[in-house]
C-alpha cells in the first residue's frame, strides 16, 4: 500500500505542477468552451433522445433502439480511443529500476489509466439518458443499477483491451494487424450480408442488463477481470523490452545514395520517407492510416442508414483520403525534433524542407484516396463523387491545416525512445482543437447545401483546387512561419516530456 | 572566413549563461575553449551556429550576422551532439546525404572521404552496412564529425569531439584536424574537457567560467600544466 500510496503522491505532485506551468489562457478557455458545447451538445443527445432521434422504428422503445446499437457505437469509439488513450507504459518506466514488483506496477498504472478523459466523455451522454428513460422512464431500479454498472464494465473492458493490442502492436505489428484486419472484416461482412449479428448481440446483452439479470452482469465483470489480468501479464512481459529497441540491428540490402541529381526537395521528400519506414512510432501511425483507411471507412460506408447525414459523409469523406495527413502531419518538424538542431546548422534552405513537407502531404492524400477507391467503388458508389472532392479538399486545405499547426509545435517527439504506439507525446490541447476547424466547414458546407449537393460538392472540391494551385504561395508562407519560430521549437524540441 | 563576436550576451528564463565582450577567430586559427560543465561553452557554439537568440550582441561569420544570413552555412560544418546525426540512416547514406546539401556529386563525396576512412568505424562506407543507431556512441560520433569535416568546410565547429572516442581513434582525430588546420587553412573552434588533446590541436586557448572568458592563452609547451594548474586550484 505504501507503494501505490507514493506512486499517488507523484502523480498529485505532477499535476499540480502541470496546472500551475498553463500559461496559454487563450488556449485553455477555448478548450473549456469546447468541453462546455460537447458536454451540452451530448447532454441533450442523451435527455432528449426520443425527439432527436425521431426515426427510431415503431414499436420500439428508446432503450431498446439504444442497446441494440450500444455495442456499434462502442466499436466505433475505441477506433478513436486506439489513436487517442493514453497507455500505462510510459508511466511504468521510471519506477522500473526500483524495488518494486513490476506485477504491482503495472497494476496500479492499468487502474490508474482508467482516470482518462475517454472514460468521461460517454457518460456526459449516458447519464442524462439513465436518469430520464431508466430512473424517470419506470424501470425498476435493480435494472437501471445493472444497465448502468455492465455498461461502465463494458467501457473499462475496451480501456483494457486498448492497452492490450497497443502492447501487442509494439511488439509484432504483423500479429496486430492481422487481427485487427480480420475483426473488421468480420463487422464488413456482418453489415454487407445484412446478418447484424452485432446488433442482435448488443440488443439481448444490454436488455437482460436493463432487465436485471444478475447473470449477464457477471458474465461482462468476467470478462473484463479476464481482459485486465491478461493485459497486465503481457505489459509485464514487454516491460523486458528495451523502450529504445526498434528492431535488432539492421543490415541494409542496399544504401541510398543521395545525390544533387534529384533536387533537393526530393532528397528531403526521400529523407522523411526513410524516416518514417525506419522508425517504429511514425512507421505504426502510416500502418495504422490504412488499418483505418481500409477497416474504419468500411464499416462506415457498409453501414447505409449512416448516410442520412450530410455531416458524417463529410467525416468520411475528410479521413478516407486524409487521415494520414491529419495524424502524421501535425506533428510534422516535430517527428525530426530530435535532429532539428542538425537542419538548422545546415545549409538546408528553410523554403525547400517546407515545400518537402507538403509535398509529402499532398502526396498521402492521393495514396490513401486510391487505397480507399475500391471500398467506395464496391460498397457505395454514390459516394464516390463525394471521395474525389475530399481528395482536392484534403490535399489543398487539411495539408495547409496541418503544416500550420507543425510550424507552431515546440514539443519534442522521440521517435527512438519511445516504445508504445501513442502516448501523447508532442501533443497539446490546440492539436485536438485544431480537428474542429478542420472538420466543421465541410462538414456545414454539405449540411446547409444538401438539397443542392453537387454545388456543395463542387464549392468543396473548388475551396481545394484553389489552394492547391497556390502551393508555392503556402510553402513560402509556411517558411516564413519556420523561420520566425525556429529557436522556440529548437529550445521545446531539445526538452525531454515525460 | 572570419569569426566575430560583439557583446554577445544570452539569458536562459532564470539563470545567466554567456557574456562575451568581443571575441576574433581568424581565417585558419585553431580555437579551443575549456571550462567546467556549465560554464556556457555549448551555448557560445549554439549562439555561433544560430541555434540559440542572442539576448544582446551579434555574432558575424565573414562579415555577415548568422542571424540574418544563410550563405555562411555552406562553408561551416559542424557536430555538437547527436542531434546532427540522422540515425535512421546507414553511415554511407547519411554521408551521402550532407554531400548533397553541399551540392557534391556521388564520386566527389567517395572522393572527399576516402581521407577519412582510417577515422570511420569499419564497414561505414558499405552499401550493405548497418544504420547509424546501430553503432556504439563513439562509432556514431565520429560519423557526425566527419559528416562535418568531408566537404571541405572553411570552418569547423566542433563540440567535445575527443569524449566517447577509443584512444587510437582520439589520437587519430588529433592528426586530422592538425593537418586539416595547417594544409587546408581550416578555421576550429572546439571545445573540450581533454585538455591535452586539446593543447595539441589549438593554438589558442580560452578558459570559460561562469559564461565568461576568464583567460585567453597562446598555446606553448607550459599551457597543459598551466591549465592543469587552473582547474586543480579551483
Amino acid at each position: 500500500m505504501a507503494v501505490y500510496r507514493h506512486l499517488l503522491a507523484h502523480h498529485w505532485k505532477s499535476f499540480t505542477r502541470s496546472l500551475s506551468r498553463r500559461n496559454r489562457w487563450l488556449t485553455v478557455l477555448a478548450g473549456g468552451m469546447v468541453m462546455l458545447y460537447v458536454t451540452v451538445l451530448l447532454g441533450g443527445m442523451g435527455f432528449f433522445f426520443k425527439e432527436v432521434f425521431r426515426g427510431t422504428p415503431a414499436g420500439i422503445d428508446s432503450v431498446s433502439f439504444l442497446n441494440q446499437h450500444l455495442i456499434e457505437v462502442l466499436l466505433g469509439m475505441f477506433s478513436m480511443r486506439f489513436f487517442l488513450q493514453q497507455g500505462p507504459r510510459m508511466k511504468i518506466r521510471p519506477y522500473l529500476h526500483l524495488p518494486i514488483p513490476r506485477k504491482s506496477l503495472v497494476r496500479f498504472y492499468q487502474l490508474f489509466s482508467l482516470l482518462s478523459f475517454h472514460n468521461v466523455i460517454p457518460y456526459l451522454f449516458v447519464l442524462p439518458f439513465w436518469l430520464r428513460y431508466f430512473i424517470a422512464g419506470g424501470y425498476e431500479l435493480r435494472g437501471s443499477l445493472t444497465w448502468l454498472a455492465g455498461f461502465t464494465l463494458f467501457l473499462f473492458l475496451s480501456h483494457f483491451a486498448i492497452n492490450l493490442l497497443r502492447t501487442v502492436l509494439s511488439r509484432n505489428s504483423l500479429h496486430f494487424l492481422i487481427a485487427i484486419s480480420a475483426m473488421a472484416s468480420l463487422l464488413v461482412i456482418d453489415q454487407v450480408i445484412q446478418t447484424h449479428f452485432v446488433s442482435l448481440m448488443s440488443f439481448v446483452l444490454f436488455g437482460q442488463l436493463a432487465a436485471g439479470n444478475l447473470y449477464f452482469l457477471g458474465l461482462i465483470a468476467a470478462c473484463t477481470v479476464s481482459i485486465f489480468l491478461y493485459s497486465s501479464a503481457v505489459i509485464r512481459q514487454n516491460l523486458r523490452s528495451t523502450p529504445e529497441a526498434n528492431g535488432s540491428p539492421r543490415v541494409l540490402r542496399r544504401a541510398i545514395f543521395f545525390g544533387p541529381k534529384r533536387g533537393q526537395v526530393m532528397n528531403l521528400i526521400m529523407l522523411e520517407l526513410r524516416m518514417i519506414w525506419r522508425n517504429k512510432r511514425p512507421k505504426h501511425y502510416f500502418l495504422l492510416s490504412v488499418v483505418f483507411a481500409l477497416a474504419y471507412i468500411s464499416l462506415m460506408l457498409a453501414d447505409t442508414d449512416m448516410f442520412q447525414s450530410e455531416a458524417i459523409n463529410a467525416v468520411i469523406g475528410l479521413f478516407a483520403s486524409g487521415t494520414f495527413a491529419l495524424n502524421y502531419g501535425q506533428l510534422m518538424f516535430a517527428w525530426e525534433s530530435i535532429y532539428f538542431d542538425g537542419f538548422l546548422a545546415r545549409s538546408i534552405r528553410p523554403e525547400e524542407m517546407v515545400l518537402a513537407k507538403l509535398m509529402i502531404l499532398q502526396g498521402s492524400c492521393l495514396l490513401f484516396f486510391l487505397i480507399s477507391l475500391p471500398l467506395f467503388i464496391w460498397l457505395n458508389p454514390d459516394l464516390l463523387l463525394l471521395h474525389v472532392t475530399f481528395l482536392f479538399y484534403n490535399a489543398g486545405v487539411t495539408s495547409v491545416l496541418m503544416l500550420a499547426l507543425a510550424v507552431r509545435n515546440q514539443h519534442r517527439v522521440d521517435i527512438a525512445r519511445s516504445g508504445s504506439f501513442f502516448n501523447y507525446e508532442g501533443f497539446s490541447l490546440s492539436h485536438w482543437l485544431w480537428i474542429v476547424p478542420t472538420v466543421l466547414p465541410p462538414a456545414i458546407t454539405l449540411f446547409l447545401l444538401q438539397n443542392i449537393r453537387w454545388t456543395a460538392l463542387l464549392f468543396i472540391g473548388g475551396v481545394g483546387v484553389a489552394s492547391l494551385v497556390f502551393s508555392r504561395k503556402w510553402s513560402e508562407y509556411f517558411t516564413q512561419q519556420l523561420l520566425s519560430r525556429k529557436y522556440q521549437m529548437a529550445m521545446g524540441f531539445r526538452k525531454y516530456e515525460d | 572566413m572570419k569569426i566575430e563576436v560583439h557583446r554577445l550576451k544570452k539569458h536562459y528564463s532564470d539563470h545567466f549563461a554567456l557574456d562575451v565582450p568581443a571575441l576574433s577567430i581568424e581565417r585558419g586559427q585553431s580555437f579551443g575553449l575549456v571550462g567546467n560543465n556549465g560554464a556556457g561553452k555549448t551555448t557560445l557554439l549554439r549562439l555561433l551556429l544560430d541555434l540559440l537568440p542572442a539576448d544582446d550582441g551579434e555574432v558575424l561569420i565573414d562579415d555577415e550576422p548568422v542571424a540574418l544570413a544563410e550563405e555562411w552555412k555552406r562553408h561551416v560544418g559542424s557536430y555538437l551532439d547527436s542531434s546532427f546525426l540522422l540515425d535512421y540512416l546507414s553511415p554511407l547514406e547519411f554521408l551521402s546525404f550532407i554531400g548533397s546539401v553541399y551540392g557534391l556529386s556521388r564520386p566527389e563525396i567517395l572522393e572527399r572521404l576516402a581521407p577519412f576512412t582510417p577515422f570511420l568505424p569499419p564497414g561505414a562506407l558499405d552499401p550493405h552496412g548497418v544504420l547509424i543507431r546501430d553503432l556504439s556512441t563513439g562509432n556514431a560520433k565520429k560519423v557526425g564529425i566527419v559528416a562535418a569535416l568531408f566537404f571541405e568546410p572553411e570552418i569547423a565547429i566542433l563540440d567535445e569531439p575527443f569524449a566517447n572516442l577509443d584512444p587510437r581513434s582520439q589520437i587519430v582525430l588529433k592528426n586530422l584536424l592538425r593537418d586539416l588546420n595547417t594544409k587546408q587553412s581550416l578555421t576550429l573552434l572546439i571545445s573540450s574537457h581533454d585538455l591535452a588533446h586539446i593543447t595539441e590541436v589549438c593554438k589558442r586557448i580560452a578558459v570559460l567560467e561562469n559564461g565568461h572568458f576568464i583567460r585567453e592563452i597562446d598555446t606553448s609547451d607550459e599551457t597543459l600544466r598551466e591549465l592543469h594548474d587552473y582547474f586543480a586550484a579551483e
